[in-house]
């Protein structure tokens, strides 16, 4: 019986510091790579993370994994983010400029046609077409700094973590396909 | 190839293979080895692309890409964001003050240059606001002598009487149409004649038509104020 109560004390304790180890921003980027979360929690992090995501579920929230680029467990990185999506007007009351979305939704819905990388010049001319060049210029600027996007030493552009731990890019190419025939019906 | 979006199956490796192979017993030097296995190690990157492009345009999220610019022509800026917007997940993180970021943020401060002295060295000052410059300023500033500006005085006053000739003349033509810093030069000493009483002036604010004479006796009674924008149009 004492057992069982130490136990679950340890746990919840570890729950709270799991949550606490999310919660702060560190470095630049939000998030907490595998192997720091081995360190705060222990070997077992991943059940105390799938408690901690049943724990926010009421609130909102869940935590989520992006897997790292060699994808061992040690380089996935662990996020807080929202169960679901926001409404347009929850977002627009965060300050992100609807046009500045756009810019985002059409780029990653380019790259991805593109199998995952483009060259930024044609990106670029992509955008213009729908879009005046300085806020072309600002935004992909904007989005690779914020990790949306990543531009590598060529000036190609792919997905950046951010767009992969943040967007359900299935589903916005699926709307943005399906809202485009609504338009054309228009 | 690699740094363009160029379909990586353009390239016929097999072909490039067997090109590398049959001409291996021709190198015989170091440095024609190193620029052959070069052009192995360039074709072994075409095949990890082959790869990676095989592997995307077999998941879901391959759509064709024109069909996806012309998808995106079509929609709205309003439609996209929302798109967007209802596949998003925001991350959700605190942004805390950390005693190390305080310190970072002072040591900034401090050593922050005031903004009037940050950008002298690319723009240099920031010179002074539009103002009134009196005679006795240009004077000060070279742009006349006393004595050049009582004989410009005295030859527009000779130049307005004949060509007034006791008839109104046109004001802007008198000061003349072509390069505006003589027609600047010409509306000021013009201004002084009339603030002496040795012009006159006329306006029909219908018209907006200014009408100029000189007068060879001083005249006299209240002096009135008229604003003239002179501009650099013809």
């Amino acid at each position: 019986m004492e057992t069982d109560t130490a136990d679950r004390a340890l746990l919840e304790r570890k729950v709270r510091r799991a949550f606490q180890v999310l919660v702060l921003q560190r470095g630049r980027n939000p998030g907490v790579k595998g192997w720091e979360m081995k360190r705060h929690l222990g070997r077992d992090y991943r059940k105390i993370i799938e408690v901690l995501s049943e724990d926010v579920s009421p609130m909102g929230l869940e935590v989520y994994e992006v897997k790292g680029a060699d994808g061992t467990d040690d380089s996935s990185r662990f996020l807080l983010r929202f169960r679901e999506p926001p409404t347009v007007s929850e977002a627009e009351t965060s300050g992100i400029r609807i046009d500045d979305l756009a810019v985002l939704a059409a780029t990653i819905a380019f790259i991805n046609s593109k199998q995952g990388r483009v060259g930024r010049r044609e990106v670029e001319q992509f955008l213009r077409e729908k879009f005046p060049r300085w806020r072309v210029d600002y935004s992909l600027d904007r989005y690779v700094k914020r990790g949306y996007l990543e531009q590598d030493d060529r000036s190609m552009l792919h997905i950046g973590w951010r767009t992969h731990a943040e967007v359900d890019e299935k589903t916005l190419m699926t709307l943005i396909l399906s809202r485009a025939q609504e338009a054309a019906k228009k | 190839m690699e740094a363009s979006s160029a379909d990586p199956f353009d390239v016929d490796i097999k072909e490039k293979i067997k090109l590398l192979k049959e001409r291996l017993p021709e190198w015989k030097f170091l440095d024609e080895l190193l620029v052959d296995s070069e052009a192995m190690l360039e074709l072994t990157q075409i095949v990890k692309l082959q790869d990676e492009w095989l592997k995307h345009r077999a998941s879901s999220l391959y759509i064709d890409p024109l069909l996806i610019q012309l998808k995106v022509k079509l929609l709205p800026k309003e439609a996209l964001s929302e798109a967007f917007v209802k596949s998003w997940h925001p991350v959700a993180q605190l942004d805390q003050l950390s005693p190390r970021g305080l310190e970072k943020a002072f040591v900034y401060w401090r050593d922050l240059i005031p903004i009037s002295e940050r950008f002298k060295d690319k723009f240099g000052t920031y010179g002074i606001k539009p103002g009134q410059v009196d005679y006795a300023e240009l004077v000060s500033l070279g742009v006349f002598t006393r004595e050049q500006f009582e004989s410009n005085l005295t030859d527009l006053h000779q130049e307005l009487l004949r060509k007034s000739n006791g008839d109104w003349v046109d004001f802007r033509q008198f000061i003349g149409d072509g390069d505006y810093e003589v027609k600047v030069r010409r509306a000021y000493l013009l201004a002084f004649l009339l603030s002496e009483g040795r012009a006159m002036l006329k306006t029909e604010p219908l018209s907006g038509k200014i009408w100029t004479m000189a007068v060879v006796e001083r005249a006299k009674g209240a002096a009135k104020s008229v604003a003239i924008p002179i501009t650099g149009e013809g």
